[in-house]
């Protein structure tokens, strides 16, 4: 079938009524979500997992990766109005766009934004489309040891490049790769770590323990927030930006695109990564770096087109080698597996229905995001106004229901509030979540290629070192690991921690 | 001296260590034919030597600057939320859903939330419905009954 044929049939699906409507639900409960700061994409997808469940899983994979770009360009609307980011990528957004609107210009901040957010969206798709299918071809090649080392290259890039202590992000992976083992052993069918609880006999599950730490974990700490709510006192008018806004923007928007896509294919990066990089690549090419900070729409451009585009970027290592990028891949992932189905080179192949319906869906959630954020903001500012007192109990009940819904088992509730306590306390003493989430999904798919790899050189480790292609990954590895002990590195690591820390809080 | 990670990474630790020392019960194997064991004493042996880096950093962090993390928490709020969170999860089946579900919203809105109660009753019943709606009428999901019957 030519890639013509097989995005038209994409169309077909993504165009039928309840897709089309479930698109829609994913698009406005992103924004609604990237709007609301202190609820972030990974817990609201997680909130939303249970009700896919009884969803055909097409249409359930719509609605989620729906909820994701979607929260990218809400997110923008807080920064920009608010100077609070309504999810971690749009931080930077803050710099510039907050200024715009002090001086007046929060309609062209808020354009630039939605049209570069659909452009790099669009873009993404376009490249995710014609990415994809290749490399499933070339990743059927990959044996055990390769897809070792590539897990191994996620999880250590995902804690290098994370926001807190690197060393810290590591140990959440050592814990998400044990709690990946707790359950039946799937090589030999003996069970391990079960303590004699039939709750454990499965593993521990995923949906309790995102719901736990990102969901209620995140509700605890914010009980001790005040958080502020004063939108800047400006009328938002004139939101279709001016031809010199968009001379100013133009090559923002293509660079961002551009670099977006890429971090986000990357396993470890993603939305976050590259809204920062591109914040820092505009600076260096711009004649005027030290306009930055004080209103430059290049400033809101770039980052808005780099964290939109790196969502589609991460659909990629996701679709083709069964590897997610990052924590909001993860969760994407453990969706498609409650359903059956196990992502990877074959998927493109024996699900093309659910591969192009997803991939064209994304194509039509951009432009009902671009319908929805340029003329609805008022109502998402009056969105901004419902009180946290409201709020976090309906985030704590759809965290209970989404657990119990699961396996309709009330263990499955207290593991989740177990895991929310658990989050809770990572928080306070800042050791990054992602990690264990990503290691908790790769877990069992690593220690099976591990353990196949062993046995396929006979017990010699040094097998990952004899593929050309697992040995350049994990030398890579071992670089970037050593590069995070060099002085210099490290001093610019930990001035990078220090920002997003204080631009988070 | 960061005396909250010198306690975390000590807690760490004791947990690797159980994870390597508990494992060798499954059968470790052989790099051969790596047993159900090997990867969780991989993964404990992990947990230990990253925690124990953790530990020293902390141990000889030299910065005066004390970071009181526990300072603004406002441990009665904290402790009363799990506590009604874990009393949901216990009354589920007894109470059934709506009924629960009612009286937890009623609870952290009026009390948690400081909203009126004249808001906290609207908040609650609604909530309770309209969850008990897309859950159970919409989605399908079998969602407890409890005593009452609904």
């Amino acid at each position: 079938m030519s890639l013509l044929n097989q995005v038209l049939m994409g169309f077909s699906v993504a165009l039928e009524p309840i897709n089309l409507l479930f698109c829609f639900v994913g698009v406005v409960t992103g924004t609604l979500v990237g709007v609301l700061p202190g609820l972030g994409p990974v817990a609201s997808i997680s909130l939303l997992l249970p009700v896919t469940f009884h969803l055909n899983p097409v249409t359930g994979v719509i609605m989620l990766a729906g909820i994701y770009y979607g929260a990218m360009y809400g997110g923008s609307t807080t920064s920009i109005l608010v100077n609070i980011p309504g999810e971690a990528a749009s931080v930077v957004t803050c710099i510039d766009g907050y200024q715009m609107a002090r001086q007046g210009r929060a309609g062209p901040a808020l354009g630039i934004s939605a049209f570069g957010s659909f452009i790099a969206g669009t873009f993404s798709i376009v490249a995710l489309m014609l990415v994809a299918p290749p490399l499933a071809e070339i990743a059927l090649k990959f044996g055990p040891p390769e897809y070792f080392s590539i897990m191994v290259l996620g999880l250590t890039l995902l804690a290098y490049l994370s926001s807190g202590p690197m060393i810290k992000a590591l140990l959440m992976a050592g814990v998400g790769l044990f709690l990946g083992t707790i359950g039946v052993d799937t090589l030999t069918g003996s069970t391990r770590f079960t303590f004699g609880m039939i709750t454990l006999m499965d593993g521990v599950g995923l949906v309790p323990v995102v719901m736990g730490i990102f969901g209620i974990g995140e509700v605890l700490e914010n009980l001790e927030l005040k958080i502020a709510r004063d939108i800047y006192a400006t009328k938002v008018k004139n939101l279709l930006p001016s031809r010199q806004d968009w001379i100013e923007s133009k090559w923002a928007l293509v660079r961002g695109t551009i670099l977006g896509f890429f971090l986000g294919i990357l396993p470890g990066g993603g939305a976050l990564i590259a809204s920062f990089a591109s914040y820092a690549l505009e600076k260096k090419c711009s004649k005027t770096p030290e306009k930055f900070g004080k209103g430059m729409i290049a400033g809101v451009a770039g980052p808005e087109a780099a964290n939109n585009s790196a969502t589609g970027g991460a659909f990629v290592p996701l679709l083709t080698l069964g590897i997610p990028a990052n924590a909001v891949m993860a969760v994407m992932m453990g969706a498609l597996m409650i359903h059956g189905i196990q992502p990877g080179p074959t998927l493109i192949d024996q699900y093309p229905d659910l591969f192009w319906g997803v991939v064209t869906s994304m194509y039509i959630g951009n432009v009902l995001l671009l319908i929805l954020n340029l003329p609805l903001i008022g109502i998402w500012v009056r969105v901004l106004r419902v009180p946290y007192g409201i709020l976090f109990p309906l985030i704590m009940l759809f965290c209970l229901i989404g657990a119990y819904t699961m396996k309709n088992n009330v263990s499955d509730m207290f593991v989740m509030i177990i895991f929310g306590i658990v989050g809770y306390l990572m928080r306070k003493c800042k050791y990054d979540a992602p990690p264990l989430i990503l290691a908790l999904v790769l877990g069992p798919m690593m220690e099976e290629s591990l353990r196949k790899s062993l046995l396929m050189s006979g017990g010699s480790p040094f097998i990952f070192f004899q593929h050309p292609i697992s040995a350049v990954i994990l030398l890579f590895v071992i670089f970037m690991l050593a590069s995070s002990l060099i002085p210099g590195l490290r001093r610019k690591r930990e001035k990078i921690e220090k920002i997003v820390s204080e631009s988070e809080t | 001296m960061r005396r909250h990670d010198l306690l975390s990474s000590a807690i760490f630790f004791c947990v690797g260590l159980f994870i390597a020392v508990y494992a060798p019960r499954f059968g470790i194997g052989s790099l051969n034919t790596p047993g159900t064991g090997f990867m969780p004493f991989l993964t404990g042996l992990i947990i230990c030597c990253f925690a124990t880096t953790i530990f020293l950093q902390a141990l000889f962090d030299k910065s005066l600057k004390v970071e009181r993390i526990w300072a603004g928490v406002r441990f009665q709020k904290l402790i009363l939320s799990i506590l009604v969170l874990t009393a949901y999860a216990l009354l589920l089946e007894t109470l059934g859903f709506i009924i629960d579900s009612f009286l937890l919203i009623l609870f952290l809105t009026r009390y948690m939330g400081s909203q009126s109660w004249g808001k906290s009753f609207l908040c609650a019943g609604l909530s309770s419905i309209l969850s008990y709606l897309l859950f159970e009428t919409w989605l399908k999901a079998q969602l407890p009954r409890g005593i009452f019957g609904f």
